[in-house]
């Protein structure tokens, strides 16, 4: 089949160019593809699973699949949303076959236990902040809040992806949020102390985020 | 489960957040909602935590698009090595081989079952090999009796003599214009080829100069290296994030000594 090499793997090319060259036989269009969003999805991959191994297992099956199925990507959609679902799906594959072996712990959030490099100045920012406050969810909370509040996915989407009703999705996410708003310093305020059982919070809440990691 | 900690939002009794996150997120029956949000509009204490609620979803919504940490090298390596093999499979001269049943992360699932004895390792090299040597089988199908559309790939060069017992494995053909892809050639079987066994390997590593303490052998194959017969080595250099492609011919002349990656 007939390559057109050079002139489709250019950096200039769109995305959307690099799918058709893959598909019409371009041995390097795909390389090309995959380095452009690779870390933005490879980060993707890494909140949804937070284990770094199964999040580089799930983004290479991703691309696996990606590269097979480039005939049939459709040229109204985006490359980049095509190519997020298929990450995001290989993720909750993973998630769910998780979730079948009750017997696997989640990793601890612990210090040392990321592969991702930290440095000091990384500390300081926000979105590292951010990032570990996730961490301390139950995945149960997590996923949801990161498909909808990260990923941007609306509740009818992200309910379909989880298999679950959109009531349990809003659930989910109402409870990690309060986690979340405890966690990241958001309650402090002195007006929402005086008049928020913090007790019964940490009753509640804390014992049961445990009991699931435990439980796994 | 929930319902003998959930406020009734009644004047002077504390709210609790978990209501009034359901309350935020949409989880309540209409009339109940609208019943509480006029409530809390009135509460200074519910409205801050409302306020707060907003804030998590701000934060959420920023880490979008914020820069984050890049994907760590060695993994990255492995993630080439998939892509180059199945881009091997479609487009390299097999076209006509039936695709795999199955993609090669599959295989991964092995190579977590090593994870355990790898922790004390503390690095996902061996799952990389692992991973690799199952994507060498799904697109190499080397020695296994095969349908008569699936060739032999045309990067493998077979030498029937090369090995001294039967069933020798074959050569795989290495361009030193090409080392990227030669993790997933190679994985992490021992095939020492021409240098026989792990101590042919240490005295050539030994010549090179080589730290045999550092330089340990991940895997092991006899190639056809730019034309010249010799046996690749997947070596450890000290740096988790590194191996070293280690070519020598058989009489231990170094042909390559190539780092692999970043």
């Amino acid at each position: 089949m007939p390559v057109r090499l050079s002139s489709v793997t250019a950096a200039a090319s769109s995305d959307a160019d690099l799918i058709a060259a893959h598909a019409a036989g371009d041995p390097r269009a795909f390389s090309e593809l995959v380095h452009r969003h690779r870390d933005r999805l490879w980060a993707v991959a890494l909140r949804t699973l937070r284990d770094p191994e199964e999040a580089a297992d799930a983004l290479q099956e991703a691309f696996i699949s990606a590269f097979r199925a480039a005939g049939s990507f459709r040229a109204e959609s985006q490359v980049t949303t095509w190519l997020h679902r298929i990450v995001v799906n290989a993720c909750l594959d993973r998630v769910r076959r998780r979730q079948a072996r009750p017997t696997v712990p989640l990793p601890e959030a612990g210090p040392g236990e990321p592969v991702t490099p930290r440095d000091a100045m990384a500390d300081r920012e926000t979105s590292l902040v951010v990032r570990r406050a996730l961490d301390e969810l139950s995945e149960e909370q997590r996923v949801p809040i990161v498909l909808v509040d990260v990923e941007g996915y609306s509740v009818a989407e992200t309910a379909k992806m989880l298999g679950i009703a959109e009531g349990t999705v809003k659930s989910r996410c109402a409870r990690g949020r309060a986690k979340l708003a405890k966690v990241l310093g958001h309650l402090r305020n002195p007006d929402a102390d005086a008049n928020v059982p913090g007790d019964a919070y940490e009753r509640r809440d804390v014992p049961m985020t445990r009991r699931h990691l435990e439980g796994r | 489960m929930t319902d003998e900690l959930r406020g009734t939002g009644a004047p002077g009794e504390p709210w609790s957040v978990d209501l009034l996150a359901d309350l935020h997120a949409g989880v309540l029956e209409p009339a109940q909602s609208a019943r509480l949000w006029s409530q809390v509009n009135t509460d200074p204490g519910a409205r801050a935590v409302i306020a707060a609620l907003d804030s998590v979803g701000a934060d959420l919504e920023a880490l979008r698009d914020a820069p984050a940490p890049p994907m760590p090298a060695h993994f990255a390596a492995r993630l080439d090595a998939a892509l180059e093999a199945e881009s091997r499979r479609a487009f390299g001269g097999t076209q006509n081989a039936p695709q795999p049943a199955v993609a090669p992360v599959v295989d991964l699932a092995e190579a977590r079952r090593k994870r355990s004895r790898r922790l004390a390792w503390g690095t996902g090299l061996l799952t990389a090999a692992a991973a690799a040597v199952a994507v060498t089988f799904a697109v190499l199908p080397g020695n296994q009796p095969t349908t008569g559309g699936v060739a032999a790939p045309a990067t493998t060069t077979a030498q029937p003599g090369a090995g001294s017992e039967t069933g020798a494995v074959k050569p795989l053909a290495v361009a030193s214009s090409d080392m990227s892809g030669v993790v997933g050639k190679i994985g992490n079987k021992k095939e020492y080829g021409p240098l026989k066994n792990q101590a042919g390997l240490d005295k050539c590593v030994e010549e090179a100069g080589l730290d045999p303490a550092k330089s340990q052998a991940i895997g092991v194959h006899p190639v056809i290296f730019d034309g010249k017969p010799g046996v690749l080595a997947l070596l450890t250099t000290g740096d988790i994030k590194k191996l070293r492609a280690f070519v020598v011919a058989p009489d231990c002349t170094v042909l390559s000594d190539t780092p692999i990656g970043s």
